[in-house]
């Protein structure tokens, strides 16, 4: 996280030391014109009040540390005290932006394409309005008479901006050579006082010019609109982590939002991580930028581990477990498992205990005097597992995925009934399997997670009693058993509490 | 003395019953004619059944049982049953089952039975002497759920 607010001029002024040199009649004079208009609009325009302060303070400090006027350029004196001011401050909304556009040539074809061109997209801009110099009568008089733009020094041009009132000036001069056009333009911020940027093109009409006069355009708007804001920027990891400000959502990352200068309380939430939450003191000018790395508990409870046994989690898990085992007798082709389980997260170690159970009712056809399968035996079979169950970690993104590799191994009791009465046994049983989870739902320290498994398992050994069919009574019936092995495969949703990490 | 008399009693009344049990069994013998009383399986529906028709070759009827698989069975000597399984199959006379595809539950001739399972070879008529001969049902499971008493016939 950064927090960047630059108050450039505040900052120059701040390094300007104050000069003991004397101080002449006519800096006296301006500096008290100039405190006279500021002192009107910083009552008549009280959110830029701080602004028109700073402003204050950097005129008179640059008076002090002024260098010497270029050759033939006029001095600040120039200043025309009677100079006309055409959108006094008082009239403006100072949230709008007005800028001058400037063309120092005729109207032609290319000019009024320009024109028009520039005015569609500043006007598009929100509180940016451009107006053309020759619309507003005496303005380029107002202008011209403190000098030669390129020869202005910081104060005239903030002084500009006083008396006229516009932001910022596009100022185009065009001359032809051939087929070529040299165009010169300068984009003067008055409200900070200095020259945005300078361009000297020489080149054709085309695409290309239009579209980089445009960029700039907008840019140069941006820049003064900003200056007149307080801009954010906010940026956080994971992107797309809501911004609250001042509790109220905002959007969400990454953030670019102009608001008044005051006091923010700024705030980025994201599911499953904690609330990043500062306060802030914004003045205009000001630009936040905030990156925020949200923090997740679980993640850095993975990614901090430290060596050593460490209790990470309890779950418990109930699922289906489906068991392919061959068509034999008796007919018990299909095994559904009902599964409940409850392990230990031991660093990449899951161990635990696993129940099973299932109870299929299967009827097995049986060959009669009337010819095969005509009869059948009903079967009702009970095959309970209780089995210890390890797996290990073998991929995972913190607890939003995992892959495991497992094995499960204990014993089984089988149990067939028939009519004439019910065989059971115990016996071993043992799976092997892999297993991807993904987690649903997360919640504190309580996540759901949906766990897929498959693989192989050998379910034990079943007993039942064999029926053959008799025409003279209740035939034979002879105590077999059939060992149930076949591919598998599960689903089960994991309650997993973690331990002591929130 | 008085302890004397004890063994003493005993022992007679084993030599008078021992006795009249051996006066019994002799008499059987000599009528042959005897007949059990009960379902020849244990713990089943009983079937009412009965023959008519010329002693040699013999109908039989009983009450429908509705199961799928029945058989009647006459034989040379008496059924005997063990855990409600024939074991004297090899007194087998004459057969007939659900199976044979004459005769229908309930009511069958002698010329719809055969005197073997395995051959099927039509039955001649019975010999001079006497048999017995029952009714059973057995289910879709091969357990026996109904069966008459044993019934004797005899040829002259």
């Amino acid at each position: 996280m950064s927090f960047d607010a630059p108050r450039k001029a505040r900052h120059e002024s701040q390094r300007i030391p104050v000069s003991d040199k004397k101080v002449p009649i006519w800096l006296i004079c301006l500096a008290v014109s100039t405190l006279s208009w500021n002192a009107e609009a910083k009552v008549e325009t009280s959110p830029e009040a701080r602004v028109e302060t700073t402003v204050e303070a950097k005129v008179e400090a640059k008076t002090d540390a002024q260098p010497p006027p270029k050759a033939g350029a006029p001095a600040p004196t120039s200043l025309p005290a009677s100079a006309p001011a055409v959108v006094k401050p008082s009239q403006i909304d100072r949230k709008q932006v007005y800028l001058l556009w400037y063309p120092t040539a005729k109207s032609n074809d290319f000019l009024s394409v320009l024109t028009r061109m520039a005015q569609a997209k500043l006007n598009a801009l929100p509180q940016v309005t451009l107006k053309q110099v020759g619309n507003v009568p005496q303005l380029r008089e107002t202008i011209e008479g403190f000098g030669k733009l390129e020869h202005l020094d910081r104060v005239s041009l903030i002084n500009i901006k006083n008396q006229t009132g516009f932001d910022g000036l596009v100022h185009i001069a065009p001359t032809y050579r051939g087929n070529k056009l040299a165009l010169a333009i300068s984009y003067v911020d008055f409200r900070n006082g200095e020259f945005f940027r300078e361009r000297a093109l020489t080149q054709l009409i085309d695409a290309e010019l239009f579209q980089t006069l445009e960029a700039d355009l907008v840019e140069f708007a941006t820049r003064i609109r900003r200056s007149y804001r307080v801009t954010l920027k906010v940026d956080a990891h994971p992107e797309g982590s809501e911004v609250y400000i001042n509790g109220k959502l905002a959007g969400k990352t990454p953030l670019v939002k102009e608001v008044k200068a005051g006091a923010y309380k700024i705030a980025i939430r994201k599911r499953g991580f904690r609330d990043f939450r500062q306060n802030f003191q914004l003045t205009n000018g000001d630009i936040l930028r905030l990156r925020a790395t949200l923090y997740n508990p679980i993640a850095a409870r993975y990614l901090n581990a430290k060596p050593g046994l460490r209790l990470d989690s309890r779950l418990f898990n109930l699922g289906y477990r489906y068991v392919y085992v061959g068509a034999d007798q008796p007919a018990l082709e299909h095994l559904h498992f009902f599964s409940l389980e409850g392990s230990l997260r031991i660093r990449s170690l899951d161990l635990g205990l696993r129940f099973g159970l299932t109870s299929p009712r299967t009827q097995t056809p049986l060959d009669t005097f009337l010819g095969s399968d005509q009869g059948s035996v009903s079967y009702e079979t009970t095959l309970m597992q209780f089995q210890a169950v390890g797996k290990y970690v073998l991929w995972e993104k913190f607890s939003f995925a995992s892959l495991r590799i497992c094995t499960a191994h204990g014993f089984s009791y089988g149990r067939t009934s028939i009519n004439s009465g019910k065989v059971s046994a115990w016996s071993y049983s043992g799976d092997v399997y892999a297993e991807v989870v993904s987690r649903l739902f997360r919640s504190g320290n309580f996540s759901m997670e949906l766990q897929l498994d498959v693989g192989f398992s050998y379910a034990g050994k079943l007993p039942y009693k064999e029926k053959t069919f008799s025409v003279f009574g209740e035939g034979a019936e002879v105590e077999k058993s059939r060992h149930l092995f076949g591919p598998m495969a599960a689903l089960a949703l994991r309650f997993n509490f973690f331990n002591d990490i929130f | 003395m008085r302890y004397a008399i004890i063994p003493s009693f005993v022992l007679g009344l084993v030599f008078v019953f021992g006795g009249c049990a051996q006066d019994s069994s002799d008499g059987a013998s000599e009528e042959a004619t005897w007949v059990y009383q009960n379902l020849i399986f244990s713990q089943t529906s009983p079937i009412s059944a009965a023959q008519s028709g010329d002693i040699k070759e013999p109908a039989f009827s009983w009450t429908s049982t509705g199961y799928k698989h029945v058989v009647c069975a006459i034989f040379k000597s008496h059924i005997a049953i063990t855990n409600n399984q024939i074991v004297n199959e090899e007194e087998l006379v004459w057969i007939w089952h659900s199976g044979l595809d004459k005769g229908r539950d309930g009511n069958i001739s002698f010329v719809d039975g055969v005197t073997d399972l395995s051959s099927n070879t039509v039955p001649e008529d019975l010999s001079t002497g006497t048999y017995y001969w029952a009714v059973w049902a057995i289910d879709e499971g091969g357990h026996v759920r109904a069966s008459s008493t044993e019934y004797a016939l005899t040829v002259q």
